[in-house]
């Protein structure tokens, strides 16, 4: 495989290496968190490498390298997935932390960052060196900032980051272990030290010092926001960026501007290069000192991966000069890739990484063959390029910001267009502007000035990206899509560049004859061709039997989401009928009770590709419970909504069920001995409350007239409670009808019930989730955890696992909570 | 001790490339010289298969009469006053090899002089020949490397230098800034190049010297260069990349 894959990785043993321990990377994620795909990929391997053996197309010492970079790949993986074992014992306790800020500390609008290294931790036993790397989040840091290299010593509790909590949501964990973070800890200011000045690396802090002074240099030249603007666009720092600034670039499609890349780097090279002739310099050392500033500024910007690549890429032509070799563009993009991964192989699951390496390759492979159709059409030359490049960029990266971001940034080629030829300009003036600055600040200004007239063009131009229809919310893609997008566009290129090469060679060959023309060109090739045919058929079966493993088994899938404090719950059958049971919300207080909704509910049914909630319940007129609804009705239809007879006593609430009225829904109320059918298999039998006969002078009626049902599919039946307290449960208890559930949801998030032993022996349920996230209400009470375990029952809790998620097919269950299964996320 | 050059000397001309050479080959991986195609292996020529065909090997020359001798060294035109003990040529200055020295000498591709040196070590030690103990080049007036950047002659002999594992040296000096030899007669090239070199290096006494020049036509500064190193007490031998046979025919 190694020498054969094709004729690009041919002779070039980097790329095939790269690709090997890629490979490796991802398999490794895969296998652990489905170890059932390790047998998998051991018969791919197997199948694989047994003809490549046979037909001599490997020798044992190839198969050798090949499976030693793919086992590195995998272990690299799950080496650094890992955060090092010694700081758990401290987890979860007030404990005083010692070591030294890492990096410059990130300001916020509400608080500040510091990345500390730490070396000692003190409890009450004891004084315990550790090795660890804290996010320490300062909330209320008005007096006080710490600088770079500053020893701190610091009181709080050590918090494991949470790892991706509901299916298609946000991994957290897995962010700050790719930046290299292990936990975080919220001191509040007061409880920090300075311990003075600590050792820190006499280069890292030379760059810090750097940029510091270039920042200022500009945010004293310029006004806000171009000022804020130039940092972003020059070292890719966003954190004081205006939020509307970013959200018009990101939804023009331009955000990577704010990424320091190639084109930022190039230029840095260009410009050491121009003026070390200038200067009279000659021979090696204008390329040795270029090769020095590159990776001083991608090291200014905070050694990105987009900023490393283009580092690594412009030092892989450099040297090519400076050795006299010939330079070879897909093996400097592997080496990248490759030094990068080395590194830290977490970051092959970063955004962006992924959109750096996806948008150069596309660049690289595909700009030539539009460059030449755009001619063919008769574009200007010059424009052309511009085009092919664009046009190349977003074929590549489009559906990756589909992926990650479930957006469409539908101007981004426009945008582009406009927007990369000023950033040439942009990047030369301000660069030599900010750096002038330090060495003879007048003549700093004046280029810093001249960067404005740009800079607020820039602005501008974005500002139209909020053109309504222009920057949608789609549904993405499975990752399993994803790959396929990929693949056949690979492979296409592939075939094209066969048909192009074998043009040179044999002209006047109709298309289709070449095509199959390299099928047959001799014994070797039928071989290679037989080999990667069974390799990509083999391949297609692995991602066929995955797709297959998903799709088989459940007809009911139930995911209880962890929305924080507050409840929602989806229901979806095989043939595709929808039910939201709630759908969390923040506290009304807040302003936004649909904060929730858009941050976790909605993200997750577009991941689940929800086109229609046919039937929507909400329990009761709690923000917690409804709020979540409030941006869903804008952007999702809904066919029906149920609700309590219980009038609601917020505005937000009355203007959920307006609104969801004038969007179509039925707004209908529910009450005791109705039964619903959802579709031809969920059937919903209503107990509680009674429409004639409403609980009134609880201490909550609006918990207490919560809807309560019983959820039936098949012999499988659900127990949803809602808020319901001590007085709406006696009644069910008092009543003579069937309370029995194989799931029972905790009523009220756990809150105490002191009916809650008769409600458990009434239900008979095997498992009892409890809807809950962090609170001050002393949810879920022990008494209530206490009687679950007491009674055997099994017992989920959304706020220590995740979502919880329950796969029936109408005569047995299966319950998990999302974050076990997938500990780190995929 | 010196072996003379001149003996045939058995064994394999396959030459283990570096570390250092082996790293880089995954860097920057060697191309075929004719088409581009990157090449496997970075040892042999530096030619794909399909390529090795348009390759036309000169072999060894005769300095004085100019004619093809294939893998003998000796002429039938037994001529007397021999600067040049040998003279091998890698192959002919047409096609391909001309494209390739317009490239490395007006282009500035000087990634191409490794290769191209490597390549010409590699043919000559498959003639069986021993290696030299010194490598030099035909240099250029200082004007003319200053206007250029470099000395294609000098990069190729440093990579042949490097194959051989012996040492690359600068003996000599050109003291007169000719005219181009290209753009004059077979006669005026004598005239032309007469006392342009001055040795300025030191030599071992005996010494067996392998002279690189990128294109041989009359051989006029060839033999001017040679025989101001053989005063001075050494054996030497020629290379070249390209040997243009079309001067000897039109101007002979």
């Amino acid at each position: 495989m190694l020498k054969t894959l094709n004729d690009n990785i041919k002779g070039r043993y980097l790329v095939a290496i790269t690709i090997l321990y890629i490979i490796g990377i991802a398999a490794g994620r895969i296998c652990l968190e489905e170890p059932a795909f390790i047998y998998f990929y051991a018969a791919l391997l197997l199948f694989s490498l047994v003809p490549a053996l046979v037909f001599r197309l490997l020798d044992v010492g190839e198969v050798l390298i090949l499976l030693a970079v793919l086992i590195a790949g995998g272990m690299a993986y799950a080496a650094s997935v890992r955060p090092p074992d010694n700081l758990a014992p401290f987890i979860g306790f007030p404990v005083y932390v010692e070591g030294t800020v890492a990096d410059e500390p990130l300001f916020y609008e509400d608080h500040v960052d510091y990345r500390l290294k730490i070396d000692h931790i003190e409890t009450r036993e004891g004084r315990f060196p550790v090795e660890g790397t804290l996010l320490v989040k300062v909330y209320d840091d008005e007096l006080n900032s710490y600088w770079f290299g500053e020893r701190l010593r610091l009181r709080g509790v050590i918090v494991k980051p949470q790892g991706r909590r509901n299916p298609g949501g946000f991994n957290y964990s897995f962010y700050l272990r790719s930046t290299g973070i292990d936990a975080l800890i919220y001191p509040r200011s007061l409880q920090v030290d300075s311990l003075g000045p600590g050792e820190s690396g006499c280069l890292q802090s030379t760059v810090i010092k750097i940029r510091r002074d270039m920042s200022t240099a500009i945010s004293s030249t310029l006004p806000s926001p171009t000022a804020e603007l130039l940092t972003a666009v020059l070292f890719g720092r966003r954190q004081q960026l205006p939020g509307d600034v970013e959200t018009n670039f990101r939804q023009a499609g331009v955000g990577h501007l704010m990424a320091v890349s190639g084109l930022h780097v190039g230029l840095v090279a260009a410009l050491v290069l121009g003026m070390g002739r200038m200067i009279g310099l000659r021979g090696r050392l204008p390329l040795l000192l270029s090769i020095t500033i590159v990776f001083a500024y991608a090291a200014l910007t905070g050694m990105r991966p987009s900023a490393l690549r283009a580092a690594l890429m412009v030092a892989c032509a450099l040297g090519a000069l400076l050795l006299e070799r010939e330079r070879d563009l897909p093996t400097a993009i592997a080496f990248a890739a490759l030094v990068t991964l080395f590194i830290n192989p977490l970051l092959l699951f970063d955004p962006g990484f992924q959109f750096s390496y996806v948008a150069t390759l596309a660049i690289v492979y595909i700009s030539p063959l539009l460059k030449k159709l755009l001619a063919f059409v008769g574009v200007p030359s010059f424009l052309g390029s511009i085009m092919a490049v664009t046009i190349a960029a977003q074929i590549g990266v489009l559906p990756l910001s589909v992926y990650h971001f479930h957006h469409l940034p539908g101007g981004a080629l426009f945008f582009n267009l406009l927007l990369l030829p000023l950033m040439a300009m942009l990047v030369g003036l301000g660069l030599t502007g900010a750096l002038a600055y330090l060495l003879f600040p007048p003549a700093g200004e004046l280029l810093l000035w001249a960067t404005r007239p740009l800079l607020e063009i820039m602005l501008f131009i974005t500002r139209l990206s909020a053109v309504p229809g222009l920057y949608r919310a789609v549904y993405p893609p499975g990752a399993v899509k994803l790959v396929l997008f990929y693949t056949v566009l690979v492979a296409g290129l592939i075939i094209y560049y066969r048909i192009a090469l074998a043009g040179d060679l044999e002209d006047g060959l109709p298309v289709l004859t070449r095509l199959f023309s390299f099928v047959q060109k001799g014994p070797a090739d039928s071989q290679r061709f037989f080999l990667l045919s069974t390799f990509l058929a083999l391949a297609t079966v692995v991602v066929l039997m995955q797709g297959f493993y998903s799709l088989q088994g459940p007809y009911l899938t139930v995911t209880f989401l962890d929305v924080g404090q507050g409840a929602a719950a989806q229901l979806e059958t095989a043939d595709g009928t929808v039910v939201m049971v709630d759908a969390g919300g923040d506290p009304a207080y807040l302003g936004d009770p649909g904060a929730v909704g858009e941050k976790i509910v909605l993200p997750f049914l577009r991941y689940k590709g929800t086109h229609l909630i046919d039937l929507a319940v909400i329990t009761h007129p709690h923000e917690d419970h409804y709020g979540g609804f409030l941006p869903i009705v804008e952007t999702i239809p809904v066919d029906t909504v149920l609700v309590s007879p219980q009038a609601g006593d917020s505005t937000f609430y009355s203007e959920l069920l307006a609104r969801a009225s004038s969007e179509g829904a039925l707004v209908l109320s529910a009450s005791a001995g109705q039964i619903w059918h959802c579709g031809p298999d969920l059937r919903l039998e209503f107990l509680s409350p009674s429409e004639t006969n409403l609980f009134r002078g609880t201490s909550s009626d609006l918990n207490n007239n919560s809807l309560v049902f019983r959820l039936c599919f098949g012999e499988i039946s659900l127990l949803f409670t809602g808020d319901i307290e001590d007085p709406a449960v006696e009644k069910l208890l008092s009543q003579e009808v069937d309370l029995k559930a194989d799931l029972l949801v905790v009523p009220h998030h756990g809150g105490y019930l002191e009916n809650m032993p008769r409600l458990l022996e009434r239900v008979q349920p095997q498992v009892a989730v409890i809807q809950v996230g962090a609170n001050q209400f002393g949810h879920p009470h022990s008494f209530i955890l206490d009687s679950i375990t007491g009674a055997g029952v099994e017992l989920f809790r959304t706020d220590l696992e995740g979502a919880v998620i329950l796969e029936t097919d109408g005569l047995e269950m299966r319950i998990r909570s999302y974050e076990t299964k997938a500990a780190s996320g995929f | 001790m010196n072996k003379p050059v001149g003996c045939r000397r058995a064994g394999s001309a396959e030459i283990t490339p570096s570390w250092w050479d082996s790293f880089l080959h995954l860097l920057y991986p060697e191309r075929c010289l004719f088409c581009g195609v990157i090449l496997s292996s970075n040892a042999g020529r530096p030619l794909c298969t399909g390529c090795e065909e348009k390759y036309s090997p000169a072999g060894f020359i005769c300095p004085n009469c100019g004619n093809l001798l294939g893998s003998e060294t000796e002429c039938c035109c037994q001529a007397k006053d021999k600067k040049l003990r040998a003279l091998f040529a890698l192959s002919f200055y047409k096609k391909e090899m001309r494209g390739l020295i317009h490239d490395l000498k007006y282009h500035g591709r000087r990634s191409l002089a490794r290769p191209l040196g490597r390549w010409l070590g590699f043919e000559i030690s498959k003639c069986g020949f021993d290696f030299p103990d010194l490598v030099t080049a035909v240099p250029l007036h200082k004007r003319r490397e200053q206007e250029r950047g470099f000395n294609q002659s000098v990069l190729i002999a440093r990579a042949t230098a490097a194959f051989f594992n012996r040492p690359y040296r600068n003996l000599l000096v050109r003291t007169k800034d000719t005219t181009s030899q290209t753009t004059i007669s077979r006669l005026e090239r004598r005239e032309n190049i007469r006392g342009a070199f001055n040795y300025a290096g030191s030599l071992p006494a005996g010494a067996t010297l392998l002279l690189i020049d990128d294109v041989y036509s009359t051989g006029s500064t060839m033999k001017e260069a040679a025989a101001v190193l053989k005063q001075h007490g050494a054996t030497v031998y020629g290379a070249v990349i390209a040997y243009n046979f079309g001067t000897r025919l039109s101007s002979g």
